[in-house]
């Protein structure tokens, strides 16, 4: 029989060893008739909980110290913080002295956006003996709160890296349409460059100011010349309508290839958001954009050097969905129409595009992206042929990244190695015509170092 | 109430739980000075961790002290200094996960935490105090009842210098998940009814005051830093001294023990967590990546680009 109210002391350790887990420190404890520790008998047998099935061992030892700390992080990583912070909450209580417990406290705090109470439990270890890894943290989750509370943000990031393509002009070729040749397949190695700025500030109520500017630059190290810089601006204003997020933004887009100016896209962007819970969210995006192309060096023909200029419109519906809190899938599909001064230049199709990443841990990810375009042009090219041209374009890439700190003892230094991520990707870019000759393929491997900054 | 509790727990669990012996929940964590008063006493004694809580058990604490209750749903109720509470209801149905909670706080702080059931099904939690009714929709509430009440919400927006009753007056404050959480808990809300007004707070951190027995709620209004240190104080002990960690097991960093997952949210597929935009924070990301999928036009590509 058990005593529901006897009190022993130091009896956790059978408590313990009924359940296979370490012992607790704290002296009162359920125990029974015969002095030995136990586990709570009414909720031996109960039933499992799908989103929560270590819980019916909580129930019976509630007040186990590994098992509750082990618990907390299982919770957290799985996205329950709440039933984190609780069983945190419970280690406090036993032990409110202990400040590794409360750092981890303050960060799941920070994660359910409760930061009122998250600056509360960093104001309370500010004052204590902390080892300089957790003052560090302390600074660090200090810093996220207060900037998630903040009026104006700013954050970037810059990377370089190195690119192999196997058929480097073909790749090219893909980003800029330089299909009015016959490319040349000769794989390429090249550096590449790249940086962006956003910023954030909100102008009353719900709405915001923001802004973002970026560019990237290819150039080639060996193989074929790969030059390629593009730089994209956007200004707009971000607010809820109804459950809606709106995000409206004119935006400028230029590019340069071999080291001439190229193309020139001035516009305007739609995009609406909702959010489904935590879990789901839906889009939708339209652009809107003049293309002026400034092609001498490319044109087949000088008369048409502006033949491309022309309106494009490319509208796009998303979903996606957190599998679990670490793993997120989405897919879109859009349709997009690309009017041209030269008939045959001119475009419509669709498009379709599916992502999953994973979060593995220690900050680091797994990426994995694919998307597949349908073009049908709109005219055949007199010039070349009697035949409309009709491409099919994949792309599909694989990446895994991790922050430097991923690959420290501790795997977190609250430091600059928390920004820096060193990423590894594989691509493959296909493109299938009715014109034969435009068909290629291209396998890419790249790796890149990643610095960014804000957050 | 203990026999019809156990007939309709029979009614919605089956045999599991018929042998639990009606037990609801379990005093999870307990500090200084705790006391119970089932059924079976005569008289409160003190509590004892891992004792099941039942229906309608009485609770009370003294100064400093507090206590964690788990229920068999995952909510969780603190009890925090010089309180007593009752729960009233409690019905659920693991098979279907639905279920409902209720609870009565007599005096004292208090804190709730809606069991991902409750936030998942619709299912209900209410809690009552002397002069309020709060009805919660899965999230996490504060509270403090009598002249705790009255010395946590001094001075605050709004809240009137005379005339609460420090016997009943009530300050509610409702905590998150809030609306840039990257958790899977869903943003909750609450109700609070009393005198005949109803108040609706749906933003983390902003709190309702009633002064006493048939006054209207006052707020919602942002609850200061000091006010929600007041309150912390009689919820979650502080260190005590400014020595070191005296935690009896290592922990991993704060990064890696709570799963990082706010450094590397924006890694999730085309729609990211942005903090930057507050009310909306999952939002469709921007390609700034590396040369990939681009359209013919030389555009920037699909939206599946790498950044």
């Amino acid at each position: 029989m058990i005593s529901r109210f006897a009190f022993a002391n130091g009896a956790a350790v059978g408590a313990a060893l009924l359940i296979g887990m370490p012992a607790a420190a704290d002296p009162a404890i359920y125990v029974s008739a015969d002095g030995r520790a136990s586990v709570n008998p009414d909720f031996r047998d109960s039933p499992p909980v799908a989103s929560d099935p270590d819980y019916g061992l909580v129930l019976q030892a509630p007040d186990d110290v590994e098992f509750t700390l082990a618990y907390a992080q299982k919770r957290a990583s799985a996205g329950d913080l709440i039933g984190a912070a609780a069983a945190l909450e419970r280690l406090l209580l036993a032990k409110p002295n202990w400040h590794a417990a409360r750092l981890f406290y303050a960060a799941v705090l920070v994660r359910l956006d409760d930061l009122q109470a998250a600056k509360r439990e960093l104001a309370l270890l500010r004052d204590v003996e902390l080892t300089p890894d957790q003052r560090a943290e302390v600074a660090k989750y200090d810093r996220l709160a207060s900037r998630q509370t903040a009026r104006s943000r700013i954050s970037g990031q810059v990377s370089v890296g190195f690119a192999y393509d196997s058929d480097a002009v073909a790749a090219l070729a893909n980003a800029v349409n330089l299909g009015a040749g016959v490319p040349v397949s000769d794989d390429g190695l090249s550096v590449v460059t790249a940086g962006s700025l956003s910023a954030a500030t909100q102008l009353g109520g719900s709405a915001e100011l923001y802004g973002s500017l970026s560019a990237l630059a290819k150039n080639d190290i060996s193989g074929p010349d790969q030059r390629y810089l593009r730089a994209d601006a956007a200004l707009g204003i971000g607010f809820a309508l109804g459950g809606i997020g709106v995000r409206a933004a004119g935006l400028v887009r230029d590019v340069s290839i071999f080291g001439n100016h190229y193309e020139l896209d001035y516009g305007g962007r739609l995009e609406l958001t909702h959010r489904i819970g935590t879990r789901n969210a839906v889009s939708a995006t339209i652009e809107v954009v003049q293309q002026e192309y400034d092609e001498p060096s490319f044109a087949f023909d000088p008369t048409f050097t502006d033949g491309r200029n022309g309106v494009r419109i490319d509208g796009t519906i998303g979903f996606t969905t957190r599998l679990t809190a670490r793993q997120t899938i989405g897919f879109d599909v859009g349709y997009e129409d690309k009017d041209a001064d030269y008939a045959p230049y001119a475009y419509h199709g669709a498009h379709a595009g599916f992502a999953y990443s994973a979060l593995l841990g220690r900050g680091s990810y797994l990426s994995v992206a694919a998307s597949v375009r349908d073009y049908r042009y709109r005219a055949p090219d007199l010039l070349l042929t009697t035949v409309k041209r009709h491409d099919t374009r994949s792309f599909a890439r694989v990446a895994l990244g991790g922050p430097l700190s991923a690959f420290t003892a501790s795997g977190s230094t609250a430091d600059f190695r928390e920004h820096l991520i060193l990423e590894g990707a594989l691509s493959y870019t296909r493109r299938d015509a009715k014109l034969p000759y435009l068909d290629y393929d291209s396998v890419g491997a790249e790796t890149r170092l990643i610095y960014r900054f804000g957050s | 109430m203990r026999k019809s509790f156990v007939v309709a727990l029979l009614a919605f669990a089956g045999p599991a739980l018929a042998q639990s012996n009606g037990a609801i929940g379990v005093n999870a964590a307990i500090r200084n000075q705790v006391s119970m008063k089932t059924a079976a006493d005569a008289a409160p004694r003190p509590a004892v961790l891992r004792e099941s809580v039942h229906l309608g058990d009485a609770i009370s604490s003294g100064p400093a002290s507090q206590l964690q209750v788990l229920l068999r749903d995952r909510s969780i109720f603190t009890l925090g200094a010089n309180a007593r509470m009752t729960i009233d209801k409690f019905v659920y149905d693991p098979a279907r996960g639905t279920g409902d909670v209720a609870a009565s706080v007599a005096k004292g702080a208090f804190r709730f935490m809606s069991g991902r059931t409750l936030s998942r099904t619709g299912g209900t939690a209410a809690v009552t105090t002397p002069v309020a009714s709060i009805g919660v929709r899965g999230t996490i509430l504060e509270g403090v009842v009598g002249d705790d009440a009255i010395r946590t919400a001094e001075g605050e927006q709004g809240i009137p210098a005379t005339g609460s009753d420090p016997l009943t007056a009530t300050l509610i404050v409702l905590r998150g998940p809030g609306p840039r959480t990257d958790g899977l808990d869903k943003p909750g809300s609450i109700e609070v009814i009393s005198g005949g007004g109803k108040v609706i707070v749906d933003k983390p951190g902003y709190a309702v005051f009633i002064g006493g027995p048939g006054q209207a709620p006052i707020g919602p209004f942002l609850v200061s830093s000091a006010a929600f240190s007041k309150l912390g104080e009689l919820l979650r002990p502080p260190p005590s001294g400014k020595g070191g960690d005296e935690g009896p097991v290592d922990v991993q960093s704060a990064a890696v023990a709570s799963g990082e997952i706010l450094q590397q949210a924006e890694f999730s597929a085309h729609v990211v967590y942005d903090p930057v935009f507050t009310e909306f924070p999952v939002v469709a990301s921007d390609n700034l990546g590396v040369v990939c999928d681009p359209g013919p036009g030389g555009d920037t590509g699909g939206k599946f680009c790498p950044r």
